[in-house]
């Protein structure tokens, strides 16, 4: 059978080896509008039989004929498991129950079966064609939404095996970058000792071969710092990602970061990097160092067999039309490249050409879902025989270019904030958030209006408003380590944040980052 | 809060007993600093906190069988006037906005040169609250 639709007027086949009974019910029931098509046989039943066929009429005695009723009894059997054609005998007039019943035995294991006695009325013929035809509707309906179900069930598994498949490449992700910070965690262990021990040495040793020698230790212990810091850049850490903007210069990345980049290459091939100091891109620090980290190994690989192997790291500033800056960062090698099938597929998930002995599951798709979760995108450009180069879009960030409008340099250029809190501990907290994000500090005697951020410890309302009147650019952080009445609790100017009693350091962090950078903060934050 | 002319007491958490020693020698040789000593169990901590009332604490984050954020409550109580820096190998913002919330006056990097540790204990024993340059570009995201 086709897998055709019904409607309500499906049609009605008639299965009678006499013309005139047959052509008689057809006449009855076209004037009734249903299609109707007459068969002599059951093989010629068989022929016609289709989804769009909605009901069977059968004749007695066209059953008659011996190995009629077990061919029907197959053609039936052989329906698909949605459908079961309703089929009416008509039983001869005078025919006895047995006859029937007999029939009715050898189909009923196959068939939806209704028996009417001839002579029928034309209204009892139409009425139980309908009826049949209601029955058949419902079977198709069925049908339809079981196969909805199946195709969404289908849908949500792929779905699921997707997740899942991501879930075990972060999974695998995030143990990678657990075991990275512990090794950078224990490095930094040792290498403290070794520092401690070595600084004194130079101004005590005597002669000029012994300076030399520690200096050249201290060289190796600077690329081991080094190389901690950069494996420290390969944990995922969530407070990094509400806290940081992105990388703020790459330069400064790229000298902690090429040490584990350099690790994963083999011995002979080269490792170079291009950097401007102050490019910035909008991107964590552990996701920009995974992603390359991941390049950088496949580069490796690709070319174990290449005696003048090179992967070469570069920034580049581009303009988009529309003004804004980006930064292409190019993973450049000088492989065996790729043919236009294996670049077509690269980023599929778990795609890949090569064996590993230790699998890391940080495929290409990995690389791509690490940079446009940052807004990013990645482009792949390779020729077989000459290399292939990996450029990953951000969007760039200078120094400064997270500052509000409003904190733009004034006369001097710096930004300054006003300190007026009186306890020692949010003080000596405030004081130093305020150095470490580059603010010089006035205790309130610089001139009105001066101010790009004001910490104030319990000022009454009528005091802020007055601070807002004369510095309009400025946030306010209200420090409260006390209650307050309620006409002075401060809501609706979101250049104000208020910070109750027994708040954290670390609310007063994200208060000055919101305040600093673009981010809209929050007019309140709850006391732990 | 430490008179100029009396040398900084610096005490020192750790599990890892080659920092200790080595951070012993350092402070030895370091004019106006002088090792308070050394422990690497947490009620031993405490006791030594109130007998020796050093005027900074260097403490690892992560020492086996410690939990070293809620020892620094238990460190000032035990002697209120104590400076808790956090000294570690870890640098994740969530690391150090923790040890700040439990109380710490700062945090330090393993990986900083010897000389910008030294200056941040001298600080911390002034009243600063102290980032390292590598803590505070993790902690506040700006190089």
């Amino acid at each position: 059978m086709s897998p055709a639709a019904l409607d309500t007027r499906g049609l009605v086949l008639i299965l009678a080896p006499l013309p005139g009974d047959a052509e008689a019910m057809a006449h009855v029931l076209g004037r009734s509008l249903f299609p109707v098509r007459i068969c002599e046989n059951v093989r010629a039943f068989a022929a016609c039989f289709e989804a769009a066929s909605g009901v069977l009429i059968v004749a007695e005695e066209a059953l008659g004929i011996p190995g009629e009723a077990q061919r029907l009894a197959d053609v039936l059997r052989a329906q698909p498991a949605w459908s079961d054609l309703p089929v009416i005998l008509l039983a001869s007039q005078g025919a006895s129950d047995e006859n029937a019943w007999a029939l009715v035995r050898g189909l009923e294991s196959v068939g939806n079966i209704t028996i009417l006695e001839r002579p029928l009325r034309r209204s009892t013929l139409v009425n139980a064609v309908n009826v049949a035809l209601r029955a058949r509707t419902r079977q198709h309906e069925l049908r339809a939404h079981k196969e909805h179900l199946e195709r969404l069930v289908l849908d949500r598994t792929a779905d699921l095996e997707e997740s899942l498949r991501q879930l075990h490449s972060r999974e695998r992700l995030a143990a990678l970058g657990t075991l990275a910070a512990g090794l950078g965690h224990d490095i930094a262990n040792l290498a403290l000792p070794i520092r401690m021990r070595l600084e004194p040495l130079l101004t005590e040793c005597a002669t000029a071969r012994a300076r030399e020698d520690i200096d050249a230790i201290g060289t190796a212990l600077s690329y081991l710092t080094n190389l901690s810091t950069g494996l420290r850049l390969m944990s995922m850490d969530p407070g990094r990602e509400a806290g940081s903007g992105g990388v703020d210069d790459l330069s400064l990345w790229w000298a902690q970061a090429q040490g584990v980049f350099r690790g994963v290459l083999p011995r002979h091939v080269m490792l170079e990097g291009e950097f401007d100091p102050g490019m910035g891109v909008r991107v964590s620090a552990h996701r920009l160092t995974q992603a390359v980290f991941n390049l950088v190994q496949n580069a490796g690989e690709a070319l174990a067999g290449s005696p003048n192997g090179l992967v070469r790291i570069r920034a580049e500033r581009i303009d988009m039309p529309d003004g804004a800056p980006m930064i292409h960062l190019h993973v450049s090698d000088n492989g065996p490249g790729m043919g236009p099938e294996i670049l077509g597929r690269c980023f599929e998930p778990y795609f890949s050409t090569k064996g590993r002995a230790i699998a890391t599951g940080m495929g290409l798709g990995m690389v791509r879902g690490l940079v446009e979760s940052a807004g990013g995108g990645v482009e792949v450009a390779s020729q077989p025989g000459v290399g292939t180069t990996f450029t990953l879009r951000f969007q760039a960030t200078f120094p400064g270019a997270h500052a509000r409008p409003g904190l733009a340099s004034r006369s001097s250029g710096a930004r300054t904030a006003l300190l007026s809190v009186a306890d020692p501990r949010i003080h000596a907290i405030s004081l130093m958030l305020l150095k470490g994000l580059g603010l010089s500090i006035s205790d309130g005697t610089a001139e009105s209006g001066a101010y790009d951020v004001c910490i104030v410890q319990d000022r009454p309302r009528a005091e802020v408003e007055c601070l807002l009147k004369d510095s309009p650019s400025a946030h306010i952080v209200l420090v409260q380590t006390r209650a307050h009445p309620a006409d002075q609790a401060w809501s609706g100017d979101d250049r104000v944040t208020t910070l109750p009693p027994a708040s954290p350091p670390s609310a007063l962090r994200e208060a000055l980052l919101a305040a600093v950078r673009e981010r809209k903060p929050s007019t309140s934050i709850d006391a732990p | 809060m430490t008179p100029s002319t009396q040398a900084i007491r610096v005490m020192f958490i750790d599990d890892n007993i080659l920092a200790a020693k080595a951070l012993e020698r350092w402070f030895a040789s370091a004019p106006g600093l002088r090792f308070a000593g050394w422990t690497s169990d947490a009620g031993e901590a405490v006791r030594l906190m109130a007998a020796e009332r050093p005027d900074v604490v260097l403490l690892d984050l992560e020492m086996p069988h410690v939990d070293t954020l809620a020892l620094i409550p238990r460190l000032l109580d035990a002697h209120p006037a104590g400076r808790i820096v956090m000294l570690s190998g870890y640098l994740r913002p969530t690391d150090i906005g923790r040890t700040l919330d439990a109380g710490a006056a700062g945090y330090i990097g393993k990986d900083e040169p010897t000389a910008v540790i030294t200056e941040l204990v001298r600080r911390a024993a002034r009243g600063e609250c102290v980032l390292s340059p590598l803590a505070q570009r993790s902690y506040l995201g700006v190089p």
